[in-house]
């Protein structure tokens, strides 16, 4: 089973996140914070991340730098209200798969959740 | 009807993807990223927000843009900066050297429409996502102490009680720091509880 992390500090943006893929029958974790992320990405192997950027202390950015130089392949798809397209760049240079706008479309998630699996 | 961790919630994802976008346009018009923080929001009483906002901006002449909303919610957002740093913004932006003899004209009107983009933007968002429809106010460009900007501000009224959301922004290679700031007054919080509590039970953020 396709085993996934939501990461993102706010309560409502996890549960809906993981109402909006339930369908795809995931096994699914989560991280509210950027530490607890880091910890879970350590000890388990995901095959997709949903990352949120802008959290306190570590954020997405330093989650994904820590992800490529750690040499970790997990997909990483960015759902961030940071829309930038400098934000979008810098996410695409770290190796994130995907760059998806708050409040995402459920119809643009599924389009990159099939991209993936 | 009181506010729960679950309405605060959702308000700082709400102030997130409001700033967001209004970032999203600060970047377009000076065409570097923007670094954003984390959006702090409190319930506070007026008098401690000068306390927390007199120790925050410790005496620095500030120039601010602010755009007051009423209807199903009242209250005013605004974008803040020193005054160094709005003159670097306004000189990036318009290429005119400050020592012109109509720069304070120009500066005043230039940071009124940037004010007026993103802070539309902001708002707008938000207004958006609550589906509920906003009146606002022209911007109102003002510079001096925090005192004096938040006295020019009449949703802030005396014993009055906000929700008060700050984000930190830097705008990079420019070297220019500023804060949004919204306030939304509190007299309103029974319409703006039915509004979140609406917003929570049609499954949040995720449109189709």
């Amino acid at each position: 089973m396709t085993k996934v992390l939501i990461v993102d500090d706010s309560i409502i943006s996890r549960r809906m996140i993981r109402k909006l893929i339930s369908k795809h029958n995931f096994e699914i974790d989560e991280a509210t914070n950027g530490k607890e992320a880091i910890d879970k990405i350590h000890s388990n192997q995901y095959d997709i991340i949903f990352l949120d950027l802008l959290m306190p202390d570590i954020d997405g950015i330093q989650i994904l730098s820590r992800l490529k130089s750690e040499g970790i392949p997990t997909k990483v798809v960015v759902i961030s209200a940071d829309i930038q397209e400098t934000t979008k760049d810098k996410c695409k240079e770290l190796g994130a798969f995907a760059f998806v706008n708050k409040p995402p479309k459920e119809e643009e998630l599924d389009t990159v959740i099939q991209k993936l699996v | 009807m009181e506010l729960t961790v679950e309405h605060l919630d959702v308000i700082q994802e709400m102030i997130n993807i409001g700033v967001g976008n209004a970032a999203n346009l600060l970047n377009s018009l000076s065409g570097k990223h923007v670094k954003l923080s984390v959006p702090e929001v409190r319930i506070i009483k007026l008098g401690q927000l000068l306390d927390f906002f007199s120790s925050y901006y410790i005496s620095q002449n500030l120039s601010s843009v602010t755009l007051t909303f009423s209807g199903p919610l009242s209250g005013s957002t605004k974008l803040i900066f020193s005054t160094e740093a709005a003159t670097k913004l306004v000189v990036a932006f318009t290429n005119e050297d400050q020592d012109e003899l109509d720069f304070d004209e120009i500066q005043a009107e230039t940071l009124s429409e940037i004010g007026n983009i993103v802070l539309n933007s902001l708002i707008g968002s938000i207004s958006n996502l609550l589906n509920i429809n906003l009146n606002y106010s022209i911007p109102l460009y003002t510079t001096g102490t925090i005192d004096q900007i938040l006295s020019s501000n009449t949703v802030l009224r005396e014993n009055g009680i906000l929700l008060f959301a700050k984000t930190h922004f830097s705008i990079e290679t420019l070297e220019i720091e500023g804060d949004f700031i919204l306030f939304i007054d509190m007299s309103s919080v029974p319409e703006f509880i039915n509004s979140l509590n609406h917003f929570i039970e049609i499954g949040g953020f995720f449109t189709k």
